[in-house]
């Protein structure tokens, strides 16, 4: 046990001395969050904003004005009025009588759905007042929060940063520790001591999972005071996920300290891994925006499932107990595998 | 001058032909990840990719609904399933299986045909439909509009079936610039810009601050060679690797997404040539403010990740509050982007394309000077 | 069972290491082919050849760092593959490159490695040993090469081994801080303890060693105490001198641009003969060292 405690110590050290450590662990992800935090806090569809430049009678104006979305409707006297303007705005529209003149031009291309739904939703309401006719159907939205609690899209983007900064320092935590140690020669001082291999490897490894719980609780902490988060966190789930996902992202590192000799190629392999994660595993932007063929490759990244579960650990997100288990069991079993075969090759005699 | 470029064929041949990383990030990474982006957001403007899963709900039977729910099933775009108790489809909701919950109770038949009876009338009488959705979902709420908008599409003919209906004529163009966006050359201009900005904040500050740690620079200091002619050298070899970067870039985008030529002109190539001796100085700039490499390490990515999504590359960060926006505006490769896809045909967001990225150069290089022996590791 | 067989065989001339027939080949390289040694407790026993001679893939199979392809090891008497744990708490190792964590002070690494042994000196004891007890609190990544090394060996010896292997102990360093490790070396073997170490420096091996084992090409050329293997050797005298005008003296081995060395049984023969010439300068006479001996083993020397 204490070889296994000493080793701890040491090695979370190391590693809070080390600048560059703490740097990519902490500080980081904090960017991470606090860009995408900055484009999404405020929420997405509420903030869009789509000006649309409106040349129509009086009358047809005061309906207008009930039309419901992300649109800003602004109303010119003439045609040239708008024209002179049309540069600040992403729809000019010409209404006269039982006719409709849109020409779209969004400023930002990734507007152009709401374009369309704006387009239908004029002429729905246009013809509904020609024809004098009323509402049958009165749709009735219904928001559902997964977790219980009113959150925004950022609250559930959080997670995904959570994940990726644990995908992040877990993985590369180990291809500094058996790949890099390993070249510079630190490793082979402990393989002529007595240390016992899984205390060797667990007791090295330690400091991560300190690390990785230290970074999800600060980029909690700066979503909730800076970005005015709001969560209902199970405290033991949460922890058991930071833990148990570490040590799966662990796995993947040590898969690339065993098959790349040197340190540096481990490192690019790692980071190839960590850009394909960034996109299909569902953390920046949903699955189902991904093309058929590529979204059966979100089911093969872990972290994915490691920002689902931080979801549900966080309030954000619902899931049944025995998904949630699952996953974890799976990272803990991975982890707990491979850290061991890593502690048999890492300390075993050169042949 | 033969020597110098004789100097920079050789770091050429150490930095890139026989360093594996070197290569692949600056050579192979910007195709990988232009196929990446390509793949996933080729189709979304035109919602080509989306797939929105729809949830509904029939208490009972009801040919109303079903008649509704048959034109959403036509829709490529809608997953549908359905069930016929509504806390089944929101727990499937809650867990992210569906994205939207249409919900119609067991009456809706008898208040649809009683609505529309009485819509004739001076009476009123509606039938509601209820969309759950999970607002902090983006594809929820996303699939919440979509739906909404075709229910009331679907009334507007129930309306148009009963006879003298009249309708709105809507005649629908785009601009010609939006007609001719394409998501894949809309990228190309931000994955070039991302290039010259690898080079900039890793190739060049690693490159000069390795052979600085093993005190190279120190030993061409006492040869005829001096540090002038290897900082000439270091950004001639980095030019070269750019050169083959953007040719490879540049097939790439031709060939597969028929870029258009318009990037071969030499308005674009000034642009790139303007950008990336702005991105030069700058890696020139840290290296020789910064003696460490892990601390050159931490501010070339913190720089590097910061400028790139604060760049306007992938998504519009004009419209931020003003607490992160100012960094947009101070950014040089704002300018840089939006002047390369400017000459491409895209709107441009900025008015002076000029100002901040020079005065980046001349920063660059004032700094510099003023602290160029310790470029080369002089005490 | 150590107990046991010191209790058999008496005191001093127990053997706490013996290698038979040992053989260690990377595809057709033989880096150690067939040597055999015996290491008596309380000696210092030094492995002396020039780079590649097979030194330090010898210490390793010995530490437990790599597998042998044949022979025998006994370490403490017992018959050892893979070196039991308790076995490696009564061994120091100085590994022939010393790396640790860069980010611990001197103080943090020997604590922990003595945390790891379970045993041995308090940090303070073995940091005055290695004399570095003013760098305790100083990060490793902040030490000099000569610091590190003693560093290294102060990680050696914080588990009072009772045998120790140090590979290439002073190499890279000036030769005060080399005095001062041999010093450490000296006291090392004045407290009974066994030592096993590697050297490519000769008067290392004449100062330090009871029994010198010179090794070349992975075969082991001459073993014995420093005066003896000089002793069988036959050699009497060593002529250095430098010559002038492009000079050659017949049978002498080129040390230098115009700087030669005679190793000759009947000087009063040879040295009128080279002076008679007048071509040479600086002309020097002495006794015969191990490498001298090795020149004459091997046709080259330990330098080379």
């Amino acid at each position: 046990m204490s070889d296994f405690v000493s080793l701890a110590k040491c090695m979370f050290k190391e590693s809070i001395r080390n600048k560059g450590t703490m740097f990519f662990t902490l500080i980081f992800p904090m960017i991470f969050l606090i860009i995408f935090g900055s484009v999404f806090s405020g929420g997405s569809v509420g903030d869009v904003q789509i000006d649309v430049g409106v040349v129509c009678s009086e009358n047809i104006r005061e309906s207008l004005k009930t039309l419901k979305g992300p649109w800003n409707l602004i109303f010119y006297e003439s045609e040239s009025d708008m024209d002179e303007n049309r540069k600040d705005l992403d729809a000019l529209v010409w209404i006269s009588g039982e006719s409709v003149r849109i020409l779209k031009k969004p400023r930002d291309m990734s507007n152009m759905g709401y374009l369309n739904s704006f387009e239908m939703s004029l002429k729905i309401l246009l013809e509904k007042k020609l024809n004098g006719v009323k509402d049958i159907v009165v749709v009735r939205e219904r928001k559902i929060h997964a977790g219980g609690m009113d959150i925004r899209p950022f609250d559930y983007l959080l997670a995904g940063v959570i994940a990726i900064s644990i995908l992040s320092s877990g993985m590369f935590g180990v291809i500094t520790l058996f790949s890099h140690y390993r070249e510079l020669g630190v490793l082979r001082r402990f393989k002529v001591s007595p240390v016992r291999k899984i205390s060797f490897v667990l007791g090295l490894s330690f400091s991560k999972f300190i690390l990785s719980l230290l970074a999800a609780f600060i980029m909690i902490g700066v979503s909730i005071f800076i970005f005015h988060g709001k969560y209902s966190m199970n405290l033991f789930l949460f922890i058991v996920t930071i833990i148990s996902s570490t040590l799966g992202m662990m796995a993947l590192g040590i898969i690339l300290s065993l098959s790349f000799k040197s340190p540096t190629a481990a490192n690019n392999v790692a980071s190839i891994i960590l850009t394909i994660m960034l996109f299909f595993s569902g953390v920046y932007f949903p699955i189902t925006f991904l093309p058929p063929k590529l979204r059966i490759l979100s089911f093969f990244m872990p972290a994915r499932y490691v920002a689902d579960a931080v979801r549900y650990t966080l309030g954000l997100q619902s899931m049944s107990a025995l998904n949630f288990w699952l996953i974890n069991t799976v990272f803990l079993i991975t982890g707990s595998i491979l850290l061991w075969v890593a502690s048999e090759i890492s300390l075993k005699p050169e042949s | 001058m033969k020597k110098i470029l004789r100097f920079s064929l050789y770091l050429f041949l150490n930095d890139y032909i026989r360093d594996f990383s070197g290569s692949f990030w600056i050579f192979f990474f910007p195709l990988i990840l232009y196929l990446i982006l390509t793949s996933i957001f080729g189709g979304i403007a035109e919602g080509e990719n989306v797939t929105f899963r729809i949830g509904v709900v029939y208490e009972e039977k009801s040919t109303a609904f079903e008649k509704m729910v048959s034109h959403l099933k036509g829709e490529k775009v809608f997953d549908i399933r359905e069930y016929r108790k509504v806390d089944e489809a929101l727990k499937q909701l809650k867990e992210s299986k569906l994205d939207v919950v249409i919900f119609v109770d067991k009456n809706f038949d008898s208040s649809f045909t009683k609505a529309i009876l009485l819509a004739k009338t001076k009476m009123k009488l509606t039938v509601p439909i209820d969309i759950y959705y999970v607002p902090e979902r983006t594809e929820s709420s996303m699939a919440k509009d979509v739906v909404k908008s075709i229910l009331k599409t679907m009334e507007v003919e129930i309306w148009r079936s009963f006879g003298n209906f009249k309708d709105v004529k809507v005649e629908s163009s785009l601009e010609e610039k939006t007609k001719k966006f394409n998501m894949a050359h809309y990228y190309f201009p931000a994955i070039v810009m991302m290039t010259i900005m690898s080079i900039g904040f890793f190739s060049i500050p690693y490159s000069i601050a390795e052979k600085r740690e093993r005190k190279s620079t120190r030993r061409l200091l006492v040869s005829p060679f001096g540090s002038g002619e290897f900082i000439l050298s270091v950004i001639l070899n980095n030019f070269l690797a750019l050169l083959i970067s953007l040719t490879l870039l540049f097939s790439m985008g031709m060939l597969f997404y028929r870029v258009p030529k318009v990037i071969l002109s030499s308005q674009f190539i000034l642009q790139i040539i303007l950008g990336m001796l702005i991105y030069s100085m700058i890696g020139l700039m840290i290296v020789s403010l910064v003696k460490r490499t892990s601390t050159i390490s931490i501010i070339s990515n913190s720089l590097f990740q910061a400028m790139m999504f604060l760049g306007n590359f992938y998504f519009n960060v004009l419209n931020m509050s003003w607490g992160i926006r100012w960094f947009v505006y101070i950014n040089p490769a704002t300018y840089i982007l939006d002047k390369l896809r400017g000459t491409m045909g895209y709107n441009s967001y900025l008015s002076n394309h000029l100002l901040v990225p020079f005065a980046w150069l001349v920063l660059s290089i004032l700094i510099v000077t003023l602290n160029f022996k310790r470029v080369m590791g002089v005490e | 069972m150590y107990n046991n067989y010191k209790l058999l065989f008496g005191g001093k001339n127990v053997k706490i290491v013996e290698v038979k027939n040992l053989k260690k080949y990377y595809k057709d390289v033989k880096a150690v082919d067939g040597i055999s040694f015996d290491i008596e407790e309380g000696s210092i026993f030094a492995l002396l050849g020039p780079n590649g001679a097979g030194k330090t893939t010898t210490v390793e199979i010995l530490e437990g760092l790599r597998k042998r392809d044949s022979g025998e090891v006994k370490l403490f008497g017992e018959t050892v593959d893979d070196i039991p744990k308790e076995m490696k708490k009564r061994i120091g190792v100085q590994l022939q490159k010393s790396a640790f964590f860069n980010y611990l002070t001197v103080g943090e690494t020997l604590s922990l490695f003595r945390e790891l042994y379970g045993r041995g000196y308090k940090v303070r004891e073995i940091s005055e040993i290695v004399h570095l007890v003013d760098k305790e609190k100083s990060l490793v990544k902040n030490l000099s090469g000569g610091q590190l090394q003693r560093l290294a060996l102060g990680v050696a010896l914080i588990n009072d081994p009772e045998l120790i292997f140090l590979d290439e102990p002073t190499t890279g360093l000036d030769p005060q801080a080399r005095r001062m490790v041999w010093g450490i070396i000296k006291d090392l073997k004045d407290k009974g303890k066994t030592i096993f170490l590697t050297t490519h420096y000769m008067e290392e091996a004449e100062y330090l060693a009871d029994v010198v084992c010179i090794i070349d090409h992975g075969k082991i050329v001459e073993m014995g105490r420093p005066e003896e293997i000089i002793r069988r050797s036959g050699l009497k005298t060593v002529i250095e001198m430098e010559t002038i005008e492009d000079f050659v003296v017949e049978g002498a081995e080129k040390l230098d641009a115009n700087k030669y060395r005679l190793i000759v049984n009947d000087p009063e023969r040879v040295l009128p003969e080279i002076l008679k010439s007048g071509k040479v300068s600086n002309v020097m006479i002495r006794k015969p060292n191990l490498e001298d001996v090795f020149l004459k083993l091997t046709g080259h020397s330990l330098r080379d």
